[in-house]
């Protein structure tokens, strides 16, 4: 089952991230141009490896830099 | 106090007067909308000196500083150590308590800290005379004159700074150094390594109150007649990239976490910035994080590792010799043993404890005969307490001999964050331990229920508010995990480095 901007969207706020920030969140543009600060970044890349149990490398985590990104490279390794 | 014959420079007079002989008017800090000179500087240190002196401050005094980075800052710290007075830099973010327990600690005569830190809830200012200043050179301690102050003598072994470290039980750790000690950074690394001049001009997204940042922004620049730019707010990647193009600086000294949020920050192909160096430092740098920003800048990412203990780093990589997941190979003048549990050496490409003896080893702790004796060795070496392994002359970290982690190049003790989630009723037990996010570590919080709670968000949500109101926020875990048990050893210890994830 492919992973949607809107599972991401999800499992934002079952983080507790900001329901404000992710609800305007564009996946196109970039999340640190979009109120994800220095602790949502590492927050939210551990919750979609826990959450699909997939593992992102260091390369990736350095280019999943909008939803979209994160959409992408999820749905290549389900 | 006893003092040693004054066979050494003054730190202070050897960093300025140089400068004020050769090029008064060059210009040694851009900051926000100024640029300070070098005969603007030295004015403003002398202004400084002139004041601790009219306050009976003298040799072997404390004066701490908490100030934001500015050239405020550059010219207080010169001031200080020019009257041979013991310059104590701290955090601009602690806590009430945190600076109450440092006050306590170093008994300064005077406190100067900038306004954001005096209007701190709790800021105990009764424990020591405090004076508030600014950012702008211009505008402080404009009751004294701008006249030539001479250099105090200064012996060997006197102090010139004390910079604190955070030690396994989270209690800070004074570290105090020699005048000579950053000269000597300023030498080995800067000139020698990095090939620092005078064409210079230097940004640190580091705070000068890191080892660090001082030689970053202020030894390093001073010592070879460069220029540095200062930051006094938050190192946001935004701000960075704009003072990167306003002001086109030659060297960018940061920590791998700022590099990745960096690179998170910019959407095109290629990023072009004026840097002819790059450098990291403060916590491990992971391979990708250097292989991408090459692609990315195409520019090295240098990294090294050094201490508050040596002053700066004493293993670097270098132009045009770089590994990237490697620390590099000594810097001049550092020796290095690699030992096993017994201190015996290990052989060759085996992971071991890493001591090393060179030039700006620090005095010894603050106050500390028994820390002291554990980490500074009789013959001169060092414990790092970093575990590494060498092969081929250069050197790979491999994790640390404690259970210490360090996060966006600060430390954090797991025993410190442990107390005060051992604070929150609902919680029986746990441990901190590092988890690895996109190559970089971050704390995790492994806990143990008492009977009657239940693990999930709600408790995680409550659990992560407590703890945000008792620690500083890099300390605060990134992960909660609810356990059932802690993996220990016979004796019924925790062994945390079972946890890292």
């Amino acid at each position: 089952m492919a992973i949607t901007i809107a599972d991401l969207k999800k499992a934002m706020l079952a983080i507790d991230l900001d329901e404000e920030m992710v609800s305007r969140l564009d996946p196109n543009r970039l999340l640190s141009e979009q109120g994800f600060d220095s602790i949502d970044y590492p927050a939210f890349a551990v919750a979609v490896e826990e959450r699909y149990g997939l593992k992102i490398s260091d390369a990736e985590a350095l280019r999943l830099k909008t939803l979209t990104d994160f959409e992408r490279c999820l749905n290549a390794k389900v | 106090m006893n003092k040693s014959p004054a066979i050494a420079p003054n730190l202070a007079a050897r960093l300025l007067l140089p400068n004020l002989a050769r090029h008064p008017d060059k210009i040694a800090y851009h900051c926000a909308e100024e640029s300070i000179s070098y005969r603007q500087l030295g004015e403003g240190a002398f202004r400084c000196a002139g004041l601790l002196r009219a306050r009976g401050i003298g040799p072997g005094d404390r004066v701490m500083l908490a100030l934001l980075d500015s050239p405020v800052f550059v010219a207080a710290f010169l001031g200080i150590t020019l009257i041979g007075a013991v310059a104590v830099p701290v955090s601009t973010s602690l806590t009430a308590e945190t600076y109450d327990y440092l006050l306590a600690d170093c008994t300064p005569r005077l406190l100067l800290a900038s306004p954001s830190v005096a209007a701190i809830g709790g800021f105990p200012r009764n424990r020591v005379d405090c004076l508030i200043c600014g950012e702008q050179l211009a505008g402080v301690w404009t009751e004294m004159a701008n006249a030539p102050i001479a250099a105090a003598a200064i012996g060997e072994d006197d102090p010139a700074f004390m910079l604190y470290t955070s030690g396994s039980t989270g209690r800070p750790k004074g570290v105090p150094h020699r005048h000579g000690d950053l000269l000597e950074a300023a030498d080995r690394y800067a000139a020698q390594v990095l090939g620092m001049k005078k064409e210079d001009l230097a940004l640190s997204a580091s705070k000068l109150y890191f080892a660090y940042g001082l030689g970053n922004s202020l030894a390093f620049p001073l010592a070879v007649g460069a220029s540095a730019v200062l930051h006094p707010g938050n190192p946001l990647p935004g701000q960075l990239l704009a003072l990167m193009a306003r002001h086109r600086p030659t060297l960018f000294f940061s920590v791998p976490t700022v590099y990745a949020q960096i690179i998170r920050s910019v959407d095109a192909p290629h990023l072009h910035l004026p840097m002819r160096l790059c450098i990291s430092g403060g916590e491990a740098l992971p391979a990708a994080l250097v292989e991408e920003w090459r692609r990315l800048t195409g520019l090295e990412l240098l990294d090294g590792i050094g201490s508050t203990e040596m002053t700066h780093n004493f293993l670097s990589n270098r132009p045009g010799d770089l590994v990237p997941g490697s620390a590099g190979r000594p810097v001049p003048g550092y020796e290095f043993r690699i030992v096993d549990d017994d201190g015996n050496p290990v052989s060759a490409g085996v992971a071991g404890h890493l001591l090393v003896r060179g030039p700006g080893a620090a005095l010894p702790y603050w106050h500390l005969p028994e820390k002291t004796a554990e980490t500074m060795l009789a013959d001169g070496f060092l414990r790092t307490g970093d575990v590494f392994v060498e092969q081929d002359g250069r050197y790979y970290h491999r994790g640390r001999s404690d259970d210490m982690l360090k996060v966006g190049g600060q430390w954090i003790s797991p025993v410190q964050v442990e107390e005060a989630l051992r604070n929150h009723p609902a919680v029986a037990d746990c441990a901190v331990a590092a988890y690895r996010v996109g190559g970089l570590e971050r704390p995790a919080a492994h806990l143990i229920l008492r009977p009657g709670n239940t693990p999930g968000r709600p408790l995680e949500r409550e659990l992560r508010t407590f703890v945000a109101t008792r620690l500083p926020e890099y300390m605060c875990p990134l992960v909660y995990r609810f356990v059932d048990d802690l993996p220990r050893t016979p004796t019924g210890k925790v062994q945390r480095f079972r946890l890292k994830q």
